[in-house]
């Protein structure tokens, strides 16, 4: 490996010097490094190497400049302070190396979350004129005895409505993204598929790189040739980039569809999401529903709209309010009283940013104090370098040089070591930047983590970094520097108090470790609770499985409704062979299911006005078959499960989860009890069973009020999954399953297989996104704490030999010197503990919305942040302690 | 001003190679490793310096190649050898007096304050 690395190295110099030198570099470089005593190590011989490779560089270009170098002449005392510099800093590898390392770690963990803030809250998605100005059109209403619902799921009626009525937007465009089977036979697959209207690419201002997008008059179903236009990346992997792609056929849900155009790479629509076909809003429509042009009750679609002239997003949600109101032609009493909204286009599905953002922007904060952190501390090493140079620098300036000069030098030491900074940070950021990539997979990333933009972003932070750090330790060893040449003495003793300066730096250093410290423990807390929280299933053992199949509007009039009967039951028949599978231990049908789709319905209970309502609304429901319960690994409390058999046709009962029954059966027992639910005119349910409550959508919500109709007796809902147990992890199954499914019906076009603990993994996702970045934080800035504490307890140390030495033989005991030599740091991380410990309960109140079940004042969290501290700071003094109480005063005394 | 004013000036680990090259022709290695040894370890060329300042004083005309010296039994035949010019020779005198003028520029500016403290 080093024999490799020396190769890259001097491959890396100019052509003339590396083909008279490289060979002989190379046996030398070996034979010293086969040397038994003085042999270099291999960091030693690296970090040489690579200066080698600057410095050459450098003589080769002033040589091909032609610069003189009489003193003077600015670039030649530009380029000696860089040698200065370089030199200086290459005489101390250990310090060199530490410093670059936890600078590049500082500046890349800042710049790889301010380019993640930058995509998910900066900037707009990409190709978008103007992003500002575009919004999303949400409305939020809370249907009688059923939680408040937020969306911006709308129909075509409600575009219309807003195309018509409201003129708080210049342009307004529908679209609605979805799986869509694109190609047929073997070579069949789903593909993310935005269907927009024909105003969608004119809105948001984007050009096609070839061909052309489809407008207004292409956005009509009576076209013959149904338009599509592809993503870059489609055009790239299926049609290997080929301008002739235009006019070719592409089959979507399998209808032939005429490419026009190709979309520019990037390119994601309104959303951040990838998606690889645009298609016209009019191929859709007719498909979600018949009366889609008049019907209320489906939505399927969002609005999106640019803002006019002066329009502020307030005013525009207030006229959109009050043309909804006035113009909502449906039957739902609440939707008369919905509240409209506008939001930008970066905000989630409720019209709120989402928690991916509002992590991220913590963590750009979190970044900013461990960078920070590590600059105090660079700083504090740097004064400590600075001073123990003080002699070497009096007598530089008593041969005459300027303490301008000197000074100069100095901060040149700086802004090297930042800008080595700057390059290592480029490395780490290229790390980060993949690691944040793949856990937010499902955002449309356009550039490589180092782009160009990130690239001036870490060398402008370096440069002022560099300059900062350079300025004020030079400043102060300049200054002792010219009293001690001026006779004034002062070098003995000169920094070895502990100024205010360094104090504070030393203060706001340890503040800062134990702050991101508390923030990690408070993350990792809450994913542990989320992880282990009890969700009233078994998300992990159960596998979920998703039917498709092609548009009925594939068969003749007649054999709609037959076809639509046959694959309503085919889930239940299917029961059977499946649980024929060994490794399956449990199957079941379900429509409606925890973390999938969410049913409410009319409920009557007699001898109830009104069903009773909680915090989170009214009771769902859902229809499911036996072993359901068994499958989900949701527990029967009382009563019984459905049974075998139970179904269309039979005897109604229902089972009610725990909270549904205490709510409203208060004080009774629910069993016996009665309820109708769907429609008034349906027979009375008989409650049969009690069942544990489940978590019905989040990690985190409150026990809402469910119950559970047997499979067969839904009315008016609908949609079956399979869900599945086996023996083994459940994603074994998934080969037999998709077998037995392929020989019961060939229709199924698609058969999609997932557990239920991967819808909710997303959720985790801030936590562990969380809890990453702060431990990884944390533990660097405990690193850093530990050299800076350790290197300037020793530089300390190193000048009051003496004065230890008389105190030893005036019989000072090993504590009274433990207490000499660690002193000063012991009160600055005391201090600043207690700074850190009162900053963490502060912010709790802001942080305490993202955290799981953990208090933002966790004693325990405290306690380790703390005891983590200490623990450091003691480990970092304890060397030099060791070495005071070595110190024998005679031999001391006489080496003065 | 002196004669010696084209000769370019010779420091640190280039005053050390000429230093360990004027007792005769080395290689590069040896050159590592002499100059450590005459100084007590206080000189350690590390590689890539070395060869850099081997290129520089080639430039400057202060060394050159020179053919394997028939006392260097034993060693590696593909190696090449340095040797001091006569122009070296004079750069090495011309820095050796300045480094003594420099001294006692340094003794009569530190003497009298040693005496006021």
């Amino acid at each position: 490996v080093r024999e490799r690395a020396y190769r890259f190295l001097l491959r890396l110099l100019p052509r003339g010097f590396r083909e008279r030198f490289s060979a002989e570099i190379l046996d030398t470089a070996r034979q010293a490094s086969q040397r038994t005593r003085g042999r270099p190590s291999a960091l030693v011989v690296l970090t040489d190497l690579l200066a080698t490779v600057v410095l050459v560089r450098v003589d080769a270009l002033r040589a091909a400049l032609r610069v003189r170098t009489h003193p003077g002449s600015p670039v030649s005392s530009l380029f000696q302070d860089a040698r200065f510099a370089l030199r200086a800093l290459l005489r101390d590898p250990l310090f060199t190396a530490f410093s670059v390392i936890t600078l590049g770690l500082g500046i890349g963990a800042g710049v790889t979350m301010f380019a993640v803030v930058d995509r998910l809250l900066l900037r707009g998605p990409d190709h978008v004129v103007d992003p500002d100005r575009v919004v999303r059109v949400y409305f939020s209403h809370e249907p009688a005895g059923m939680r408040r619902f937020t969306s911006s799921g709308v129909g075509h009626v409600t575009y219309e409505l807003v195309r018509s009525r409201v003129r708080a937007f210049d342009q307004l465009a529908s679209y609605a993204t979805n799986g869509s089977r694109i190609g047929h036979g073997a070579d069949a697959r789903a593909a993310r598929v935005t269907y927009a209207s024909g105003t969608f690419f004119g809105l948001l201002g984007v050009q096609p790189i070839l061909g052309r997008f489809f407008g207004p008059e292409d956005d009509d179903p009576a076209r013959p040739d149904r338009p599509v236009v592809l993503s870059h990346a489609i055009w790239q992997r299926d049609f290997a980039g080929s301008p002739e792609v235009l006019g070719r056929t592409l089959v979507v849900e399998d209808q032939p569809h005429t490419i026009v155009g190709v979309a520019p790479a990037g390119f994601t629509g309104a959303e951040l999401r990838p998606v690889e076909l645009w298609l016209p809003m009019s191929l859709l429509s007719p498909r979600v529903t018949q009366d889609w042009a008049t019907t209320w009750d489906a939505l399927w679609m969002s609005v999106i709209g640019r803002l006019a002239a002066d329009v502020s997003a307030e005013a525009a949600g207030a006229e959109l309010t009050d043309a909804f109101r006035a113009g909502y032609g449906g039957d739902e009493p609440s939707m008369r009283a919905a509240n409209l909204f506008v939001a930008p286009l970066g905000a989630g599905d409720a019209g709120t940013q989402t928690a991916e953002a509002r992590v991220a922007r913590w963590l750009l904060g979190v970044s900013a104090l461990l960078l920070l952190a590590v600059c105090a501390n660079l700083v504090n090493l740097l004064i400590a370098r600075d001073m123990r140079r003080v002699r070497d620098l009096s007598v530089r300036l008593a041969l005459g040089a300027s303490a301008a000069r000197v000074q100069r030098l100095l901060v040149a030491e700086a802004l090297a070591l930042a800008l080595g900074g700057a390059a290592c940070a480029l490395a780490v950021a290229q790390l980060l930047g993949g690691l944040a990539r793949r856990l937010l997979a499902d955002v449309q990333w356009s550039s490589p983590p180092v782009d160009a933009r990130l690239l001036a972003v870490a060398a402008v932070t370096a440069l002022a970094l560099g300059l900062v750090m350079g300025l004020v330790p030079a400043a102060r060893a300049v200054s002792l520097a010219r009293s001690s040449a001026a006779g004034l003495g002062g070098t003995r003793d000169g920094g070895a108090r502990q100024g205010p300066l360094r104090a504070s730096l030393a203060v706001t250093q340890a503040a800062l470790s134990v702050l991101l410290l508390i923030g990690a423990g408070l993350f990792s807390r809450s994913l542990v609770n989320a992880l282990s929280t009890d969700l009233g299933i078994e998300p992990e053992e159960v596998l979920v499985v998703e039917l498709s199949r092609g548009t009925l509007a594939a068969f003749p009039p007649d054999q709609v409704e037959g076809e639509r009967a046959r694959r309503r039951v085919f889930p239940l028949e299917a029961l059977e062979s499946l649980r024929a599978i060994p490794e399956v231990t449990h199957a079941a049908v379900a429509v409606g299911m925890p973390f999938g789709n969410r049913f409410s319905v009319r409920l009557w209970i007699p001898g109830l006005d009104s069903i009773p309502r909680l915090s989170t609304g009214g009771p769902s429901i859902s229809a499911v078959s036996d072993e359901y319960f068994a499958t989900v690994g949701t527990s029967i409390l009382r009563g019984r499960a459905f049974r075998r058999g139970e179904g269309a046709g039979t005897e109604r009962v229902a089972i009610v989860s725990e909270t549904m029954a205490r709510t409203v059966w208060p004080g009774e027992d629910a069993i016996g009890k009665c309820l109708i639910a769907m429609s008034d005119t349906l027979p009375c349910a008989t409650v049969v069973g009690v069942a544990a409550d489940a978590r019905r959508g989040a990690l985190r919500e409150e026990p809402s009020m469910h119950y559970y109709i047997p499979a067969g007796q839904e009315v008016g809902f609908g949609g079956a999954v399979l869900l599945l147990e086996g023996e083994d992890t459940p994603l074994a199954l998934a080969p037999d399953v998709r077998r037995v499914l392929a020989a019961l019906d060939g229709t199924i076009t698609y058969v999609e297989l997932g557990t239920i603990q991967e819808r909710i993994d997303p959720q985790l996702r801030p936590w562990r996104l969380g809890t990453a970045v702060l431990a990884s934080a944390g533990v660097l800035a405990l690193i850093t704490m530990l050299v800076g504490v350790y290197s300037i307890t020793s530089y300390l140390l190193s000048l009051r030999t003496r004065e230890i030495a008389v105190r030893v033989s005036l019989g000072a005991t090993a504590l009274h010197l433990a207490r000499l030599v660690m002193g000063g740091s012991a009160d600055t991380t005391l201090v600043g503990a207690s700074t850190g410990v009162a900053l963490a309960l502060g912010a709790g109140r802001f942080v305490a919305p993202l955290l799981f079940d953990v208090s933002p004042r966790d004693p325990l969290v405290f306690g380790g942040a703390v005891g983590g501290l200490l623990l450091t700071a003691l480990l970092a003094s304890a060397p030099p302690c060791a070495k005071a109480a070595r110190i024998d005063p005679n031999e001391a005394l006489r080496a003065e | 001003m002196t004669p010696g004013d084209d000769l370019p000036s010779v420091k640190g680990d280039g005053l050390a190679v000429l230093l360990t090259l004027s007792r005769g022709p080395l290689h590069g290695y040896a050159i590592m490793l002499q100059a450590e040894e005459r100084s007590g370890g206080e000189v350690r060329l590390q590689t890539g310096a070395l060869y850099r300042t081997l290129k520089r004083l080639l430039d400057e005309r202060l060394i050159e190649e020179c053919d394997r010296p028939r006392t260097a039994a034993g060693d590696d035949e593909r190696r090449r050898y340095y040797r001091l010019t006569q122009r070296g020779r004079r750069a090495l005198a011309a820095e050796g007096e300045r480094l003594e003028r420099l001294a006692s520029e340094i003794k009569v500016a530190t003497a009298p304050k040693s005496a006021s403290t």
